[in-house]
């Protein structure tokens, strides 16, 4: 018995020794440690260890430990416990999330005790930040998503200058769109791929909205309405099936040198300022053009609506070192830093004094994008904590009309009532 | 499932159509090893090209080097390997012991527990996953490898009922005689019982291993911090936000599931073993 | 010779009891702790970090109204009603070839059987490669033969069809049950079949479908136990098809992969609902439990009715 007791307990030790040597966090030379935990990996990461030692260097009262956490379930549930790391590195909507299950510490504090200066901030950008008339974060990049188009394709179809209007645009996607032998698309001209452009974007640009200004839940507007009409009519035009293979094929290779508009199969391209980094990256021979996204005949003023995500980090309302998480947020968010992520991973930036810094303008499509910010109609998300579930709610019942499961009429007042019953 | 006899020609035609039958669902059976196996080599326009063969056009081995790279591959193989050893080491010093008990010690509990383990057995995880992760987290346990091998050390109710299944086999002559020469409980157990359970153990240790080393949900729940994952958790690093790496995604994942495949054959007989002497049990 | 009876009886207790401590004490660690913490939960509510504060009979409640409970419900029961009953057929059907007698028999076996101990992450994402409707084996294979197959992930139609289909790999532990029940049927009822005229396919339904009657059902129930808690399958395939930007709270298209513990898992540590979580946790314990009563209560009978142990 004694021998199997000394056993166990000789295990036990074991493994309570392998817990206490992953657990014990290295203090070097005295100073406070931080974590920082950013969402990026690989290449896209590479800004945010420079910035770490860059701050590391910088100063000798505090050491950051950046670590990168993709996972965004993993991230909550950190930040939930009592292990929760002192910055999190995320972007508005997540922010949104986090402050909404009230896990976020507020800057406002910080920032009036030391008068901290906001003004080379973009408004918007700073908007994004606030929950409450609170700052909850420092933003460093902030973009928009605007609509590429094929040239060459909008020439051969006999216009030389992109669509302004949805009734435009429309009639340019019909007159583009190919079929092969098959009967199979061979070019899209609707921009129903991504998805979430056509959730988003293809949303706005008719008016429509998924929520109002304070962040109540609209799913029935009118401007959604006769979005998904239009984006209907297409799909079956050319046959549901037809179209949703075309898009599941476009989602496989996204982003990819395979991607639909890289190889010149889509006509407009609803996506994000990276896009131009990456084409060249796979040497994309694609002869496109960026433009706002259309508004209609009847309101022009929808012209260049689009969602807007921002860059930035926030406290964690658990974080075992607030005082040494914001010096660190500010260093993050400073021009030289900002400036570093910006150019690394191809973002437009938060900071006004960025705009016309010549290293960022020379980033392929990032003048176009920067133009964009001072015209185009920003798209707030929502404080509103059950944001993501209703967002859910939504792709379900887009999928129901998308194939063909239920009318326009019919998803749309399906959505509401569920909505109405369960928030 | 005999077929009635109306002659050689229909007999020798039934047993042809049985064996076309046999080689098609083999087919089927072995093609997503194929499609794995295959996609690994493939470049990835070549992946992505229609019509999709089944040979790659032309072989690479580059995925099999990127994808080394594109997670930390060989560290979360460390690890990996590190909570599978030691899981093993749990299961296979714990479940004897209660077998044992069960099957060999005449006591009041050993029915009520025989009964409780095919309970528990029946516990939906989703049940105690949160007071658990609660549990372990109230005491700084999480982002440590403790949650995912100490449930090891008190053994698993389907290893001990395999476990006790064979000690019910085995003559309790023997146990007797170490009884009147004066040997205790303990060295009965040691001595006599443990040497003889070596074919039952071995199964145990295969299960075990294969369990471990495919764990999923708990490296899910439990690590946080990206060099400390597993391998079943570092497969999903090749999907980022939007693209998923398939030529690489499908190297690492023939590289992943290879040693389970190898154990598997070689210790297949175990494995068929184990689930027959379960009964009925699953 | 009384007390010494007495005596030994009691060493044995003890002795027995000391052998099975370490279960006893994971037992009462690993699950009458948490059951009884989770049901008191059930009660509360709070995320990971605050205490639970007791809110009665409310994530009931809530879990009523929730559109998404009873659309995850459904789809489970898909899963529980429909995948399971088919592949306990085609694992049948597999232990009927590999019960017989041919060259090769082994290797078939243990082809049949090898998808079983694949990790499920692994296969799971071999799976939806070739579920791909463009570049996917899947839908080229039944090209070749003419058809022009379905986007089984995509489409909401399709893709708990496309679970069933990957369900049938993975009979392989089923399949062996099967048989081994399948070789304990006497060959004499077959030969005294044969003589009665009976073919292949009315001897299977009339002599080896009832004579395994016993073990079929009781794997039907263990089976639908198993499906109650489909999870981890549909949790690879929606973050391998993320990109519509909800990855972290997805059901899949139309939410037509929604299991139920999935949107149980989603409570707890997407939404951080934890109370609501361990509610939907406790109403999926009961069902579970009431099953597990009915297949003890089966297995009883079966083993009666073989006169074993």
């Amino acid at each position: 018995m004694k021998k199997l007791l000394s056993i166990l307990l000789v295990t036990m030790m074991i493994l309570s020794l392998t817990s206490v040597a992953s657990a014990a966090g290295a203090s070097s030379d005295g100073r406070t440690v931080l974590t920082f935990w950013y969402n990026n990996s690989g290449d896209e990461a590479a800004p945010f260890e420079q910035i770490v030692e860059n701050y590391n260097n910088s100063q000798s009262t505090y050491f950051v430990e950046g670590l990168s956490v993709t996972d965004q379930q993993k991230i909550i549930v950190a930040m939930a416990s009592n292990e929760t790391p002192d910055i999190v590195k995320t972007s508005t909507s997540s922010l949104n999330m986090y402050q909404t299950n009230g896990l976020l510490d507020s800057l406002q504090p910080y920032m009036d005790a030391e008068g901290y200066d906001t003004s080379n901030f973009m408004e918007p950008s700073l908007a994004a930040m606030k929950i409450d008339d609170n700052m909850y974060a420092l933003p460093f990049s902030c973009y928009t998503i605007q609509m590429y188009y094929n040239k060459d394709i909008l020439e051969s179809i006999g216009y030389s200058e992109p669509p302004k209007t949805m009734e435009e645009m429309y009639e340019m996607a019909v007159k583009a769109t190919t079929l092969d032998d098959k009967g199979n698309i061979d070019v899209l001209g609707y921009p129903l791929f991504p998805l979430a452009s056509a959730r988003q974007e293809l949303v706005y640009g008719f008016g429509g909205r998924w929520w109002d200004e304070e962040g109540n839940f609209t799913p029935n507007t009118q401007g959604a309405k006769d979005s998904l009409t239009y984006n209907m009519q297409y799909r079956e035009l050319y046959g549901i099936e037809r179209v949703a293979e075309f898009i599941a094929a476009a989602n496989t290779n996204r982003y990819t040198e395979q991607d639909m508009f890289f190889v010149g199969k889509q006509l407009f391209r609803i996506d994000g300022n990276w896009l131009p980094t990456q084409m060249q990256g796979y040497g994309s021979t694609v002869n496109y053009g960026i433009t706002l996204i259309p508004g209609t005949q009847s309101n022009p003023e929808y012209l260049g609506s689009s969602r807007l995500e921002c860059g930035c980090a926030c406290i964690p309302l658990n974080a075992p070192n607030k005082e040494g998480a914001w010096d660190f947020i500010k260093f993050l968010s400073n021009e030289e830093s900002a400036k570093l992520i910006d150019i690394s991973n191809g973002y437009p930036p938060a900071l006004v004094t960025l705009f016309d810094d010549a290293d960022i303008l020379a980033i392929p499509g990032m003048a176009e994008f920067i133009d964009a910010t001072s015209v185009g109609v920003p798209v707030q998300y929502p404080a509103n904590i059950n944001y993501s579930k209703y967002t859910s709610l939504i792709d379900e019942h887009l999928d129901y009309i998308y194939n063909g499961i239920m009318t326009v009429d019919e998803g749309l007042n399906e959505l509401e009532s569920r909505v109405n019953s369960e928030f | 499932m005999k077929k009635m006899t109306s002659g050689r020609l229909s007999k020798r035609l039934s047993k042809a159509v049985f064996a076309l039958i046999v080689c098609a669902l083999c087919c089927v059976f072995l093609a997503p090893f194929a499609v794995m196996v295959s996609t690994s080599f493939k470049t990835n326009s070549d992946a992505f090209t229609i019509p999709v063969k089944l040979l790659p056009r032309k072989f690479v081995f580059e995925n099999y080097q990127v994808a080394q790279s594109v997670i930390p591959y060989w560290s979360y193989m460390k690890n990996t390997v590190f909570i599978t050893v030691l899981s093993v080491i749990g299961e296979v010093l714990v479940t004897p012991m209660v077998a044992y008990s069960l099957a060999k010690i005449k006591w009041k509990g050993s029915q009520v527990i025989s009964v409780l383990l095919m309970g528990v057995m029946m516990i939906p995880y989703t049940v105690t996953m949160i007071p658990l992760y609660r549990l372990y987290s109230a005491l700084h346990l999480t982002n440590t490898y403790v949650p995912l091998i100490l449930p090891a050390f008190f053994g698993k109710p389907f290893y001990i009922i395999i476990t006790r299944q064979f000690f019910n086999g085995l003559p309790n002559s023997l146990m007797e005689a170490a009884r009147i020469d004066g040997a205790n409980e303990f060295q009965r157990y040691s001595r006599i019982a443990l040497p003889l359970c070596k074919p039952i153990l071995t199964t145990v240790a295969i299960y075990a291993f294969i369990d471990a080393w495919s764990d999923y949900l708990a490296p899910m729940i439990y690590i946080n911090k990206q060099q400390m994952l597993t391998l079943s958790l570092g497969l999903q690093q090749y999907m980022n936000e939007y693209t998923v790496r398939w030529t690489e995604l499908m190297a690492a994942a023939t590289m992943f599931v290879l040693p389970v495949v190898v154990f598997f054959i070689i210790f297949q007989r175990n494995f068929v073993q184990g689930i027959a002497t379960s009964g009925l049990k699953a | 010779m009384q007390t010494r009876r007495l005596r030994q009886s009691s060493r044995d207790n003890i002795n027995g009891f000391l052998f099975a401590l370490p279960w006893i004490l994971g037992f009462l660690i690993f699950s009458v702790y948490p059951l009884i913490a989770s049901l008191y939960y059930s009660f509360t509510e709070f995320n990971a970090v605050t205490t639970p504060v007791w809110v009665g009979l409310d994530n009931f409640r809530q879990i009523f109204k929730d559109p998404l409970v009873l659309k995850s419900l459904k789809n489970t029961l898909f899963m529980v009603l429909v995948s399971t009953p088919v592949n306990l057929l085609i694992a049948l059907l597999l232990a009927s070839v590999v019960v017989r007698n041919f060259k090769g028999r082994g290797l078939v076996r243990t082809i049949f059987f090898l998808p079983s101990v694949i990790p499920m992450v692994a296969a799971t994402m071999v799976w939806i490669w070739m579920f791909n409707p463009t570049y996917g084996f899947i839908n080229s294979f039944l090209e070749m033969l003419g058809i022009n197959g379905p986007s089984w992930l995509i489409n909401p139609r399709w893709t708990k069809w496309a679970l069933l289909l990957m369900g049938t790999w993975n009979t392989g532990t089923t399949m062996l049950i099967c048989m081994a029940a399948l070789q304990d049927v006497p060959t004499s009822y077959y030969e005294s079949a044969e003589i009665d005229g009976a073919n292949a396919l009315k001897s299977f339904v009339y002599i080896t479908i009832p004579s395994i009657a016993h073990v079929l059902v009781f794997q039907m129930i263990l089976n639908m136990i198993k499906s109650f808690q489909y999870f981890q399958q549909v949790y690879v395939i929606i973050n391998a098809s993320a990109g519509n930007g909800t990855s972290v709270a997805s059901g899949g298209p139309a939410n037509s992969i929604l299991m139920y513990p999935l949107y149980l898992f989603q409570n707890a540590f997407v939404y951080l609902k934890m109370g609501k979580a361990s509610a939907m946790a406790w109403l999926l314990f009961i069902v579970v439990s009431l099953m597990s009563l009915l297949t003890t209560k089966l297995s009883r009978r079966a083993t009666e009715n073989a006169g074993v142990e």
